[in-house]
């Protein structure tokens, strides 16, 4: 998957888990540009994002996910291949 | 893939998340969580899943891991609170911390001292007269010993399963509380998918959050039935859904039912079904068929299991489901949010869905073989009790339809009542028939004087001053069949008046004088106390309103109150005995 794809893929999850339909992503988004990302709704995004893209974060992953920039190169690397 | 489609966790979070009021006017849920793992999104799931069910949540979230102080400091938030319902959310994670955590040496009293030192807490709160609800804990996927593991409580996972048997022995003297069973739905779900340990590290969460809809649902399920809410009727259809194939076109010969393939599984459909009649479910046929053709593989088939006698209404012609689904509702005097229809035909679960949006109709699978498993994934068939009546009630509802049926036939009214040759018995609460007593007040809906919803442990506690709290439970029986036990009055003795505090009929035996025989018992009950007056009130709910007037018609007077809660007073010395066709039994 390229990381065009990726990121429309990874929009629609946003858009779905934070409530809001014009969430447009970009690589050095957080939590704190994004309304409803906070905490609890990040384990609920990090969920969506595995149904998704089928793959499994580590619990260290989970917890030190900073940006969306990040996330999209974690996806990457564990749809490559 | 799993039978039963699994409910949207996101989106029930979402709906629990954004609940604000009460505008669809729903009675009000007062639940608290006191938990040993986060309940942030599982409390927003549980809302979502009470509104679902026709309650508005109303829900304090105790801190996590501070159960004990809450219940206990008479002061805490949650006794302010003053929840009717108490959900004690355990997890199996939180007990696995404390077992790894005692010596090797005290491993095999582990699973006693934390099921009596939850059960002291159980006690506290059912003492304050709050319900409780209690999960039975998932087995881990810790077991140590491999096979031999079941041998040894120093195995985590045999460790964890003594306390669940522990919890159900000590829940069997402890009516007001319920357990959860987690351990059934995890295990429905498979213990790998319902663990998440990378949540549990992370957040405390107990298992995945995909799950939590259905730790949910369970809850409501049984906040739903100890609010009186049951299920009290299935009603079938025939073709392809008892049988495979059409009986008109396919014959006796022609059906599958029996034998291997999906005959088996019709035949096992059915094996489910008379299990349900048994515990106490009423069983009505609704089928687009010819009367005759309908009754033949009841009457003629080898391999049919439920038979005509299973069967309280049998409705077989070429009228619209919903307008037979409404004669059966009548004919057995129950509410239509208490069927449940189940037709293999999406036209007519349609159909009835859109003239009779209370019953439910379940989607059905499109193989028989899964039709159990997936009407149990429904969560239809929740209960708080299990009691002899419930054995006996299909029988009692095919005599009901029997009376209705000769009720049509019968000119004269008085007439009527008098050939059933009614005998009753008004006697004061006992042991015995305390648990059908409390089934009773929880159940009734429509009769019902003022829903204070009395528990078993309150009805004991009435039995133990019987007379400071005259409390009386009433039979019936006639010429037709045994009704049991159907109607309950508790009361009060304050100086020379008799307070009514709850007074309860099940509907089966509406219009026939016991409610009039019942008012004399009581007038009787006063005069030979040396009583002088009868003080009522009448609590409307949404579904009580065919006894607001019901002191009206003994010559009551109202004293004080609206239209939604009044208060009627009667001097023994001015009853008038209504006549009524039934006469004293015996007890």
């Amino acid at each position: 998957m390229t990381r065009t794809e990726i990121t429309g893929k990874l929009t629609a999850v946003f858009r779905e888990v934070f409530e809001d339909g014009g969430i447009v992503i970009t690589e050095s988004m957080t939590a704190k540009d994004v309304e409803k990302w906070d905490s609890v709704s990040h384990i609920d995004m990090i969920c969506s994002v595995e149904k998704a893209f089928a793959i499994r974060l580590t619990t260290r992953q989970v917890a030190g996910l900073k940006s969306v920039g990040e996330l999209l190169s974690l996806i990457e690397e564990k749809t490559a291949g | 893939m799993s039978i039963a489609p699994k409910p949207d966790y996101l989106k029930m979070a979402q709906q629990g998340r954004g609940l604000t009021g009460n505008t669809l006017g729903y009675p009000v849920v007062k639940l608290a969580i006191l938990s040993d793992n986060s309940t942030r999104q599982l409390t927003n799931v549980l809302k979502a899943a009470l509104v679902e069910q026709g309650f508005f949540p109303d829900i304090y979230e105790g801190e996590i891991d501070s159960i004990a102080t809450e219940v206990l400091s008479g002061d805490s938030p949650l006794h302010k609170f003053q929840p009717q319902f108490v959900w004690l959310n355990l997890c199996s994670q939180a007990y696995r911390e404390r077992f790894y955590h005692v010596a090797a040496n005290e491993k095999e009293a582990l699973p006693a001292n934390y099921a009596a030192e939850v059960f002291s807490l159980v006690d506290a709160l059912a003492e304050k007269g709050f319900q409780i609800i209690l999960n039975l804990l998932p087995p881990p996927l810790e077991r140590m010993f491999g096979n031999y593991s079941a041998r040894t409580l120093h195995s985590l996972q045999t460790s964890v399963a003594e306390v669940s048997r522990l919890f159900v022995e000590k829940s069997k003297h402890t009516p007001q509380c319920h357990l959860n069973d987690i351990a059934f739905l995890a295990a429905r779900t498979g213990l790998e998918n319902w663990y998440e340990e990378r949540l549990w590290a992370h957040s405390k969460y107990m298992c995945a959050p995909s799950c939590f809809p259905l730790v949910a649902q369970s809850v409501a399920a049984i906040v739903r039935v100890t609010r009186g809410r049951l299920v009290k009727c299935l009603v079938l259809d025939l073709d392809n859904t008892l049988w495979g194939g059409v009986i008109g076109d396919d014959g006796l010969e022609g059906i599958e039912l029996g034998g291997m393939g999906s005959g088996e599984s019709f035949e096992r459909f059915q094996r489910y079904l008379l299990q349900l009649k048994n515990r106490g479910l009423i069983l009505a046929v609704c089928s687009k068929n010819n009367e005759e053709a309908a009754r033949q593989p009841f009457r003629g088939h080898s391999a049919m299991v439920l038979k005509e006698q299973d069967i309280a209404v049998f409705v077989a012609n070429w009228n619209a489901k919903s307008a037979n689904l409404e004669h059966i509702i009548k004919v057995l005097n129950i509410g239509a949010d208490s069927v449940v229809f189940v037709d293999d035909s999406a036209f007519e679960r349609n159909e009835v869905r859109q003239a009779l949006p209370a019953v439910i109709v379940p989607e059905m699978p499109e193989d028989p073989a899964d039709f159990p498993a997936f009407l149990e994934a429904g969560g239809y068939f929740e209960t708080v009790t299990f009691s002899d009546d419930d054995r006996k009630r299909a029988q009692m509802y095919q005599e009901e339809a029997q009376r209705t049926t000769l009720q049509i036939g019968t000119k004269n009214i008085h007439e009527y009542l008098a050939s059933l040759e009614m005998k009753i018995t008004c006697q004061p609460f006992d042991a015995q028939h305390l648990a059908r007593i409390a089934q009773l007040l929880q159940r009734s809906n429509q009769f019902n004087l003022r829903t204070q919803r009395f528990s078993e442990g309150q009805c004991q506690d009435f039995m133990a001053q019987p007379d400071q709290h005259p409390c009386f439970h009433i039979k019936l029986r006639d010429k037709v069949g045994d009704y049991g036990l159907i109607s309950v009055v508790c009361a009060q003795q304050v100086e020379n008046c008799l307070n009514i505090l709850e007074y309860v009929m099940s509907c089966r035996v509406l219009n026939r004088g016991v409610e009039q025989y019942t008012m004399t018992f009581l007038m009787n009950y006063c005069s030979q106390h040396g009583l002088t007056k009868i003080n009522g009130e009448y609590i409307a709910t949404e579904k009580n309103h065919m006894v607001s007037k019901f002191y009206e018609q003994f010559g009551f007077k109202r004293v004080s109150g609206t239209e939604s809660r009044s208060v009627w007073e009667l001097a023994v010395a001015d009853y008038v005995a209504p006549k009524v066709f039934i006469r004293d039994g015996q007890p």
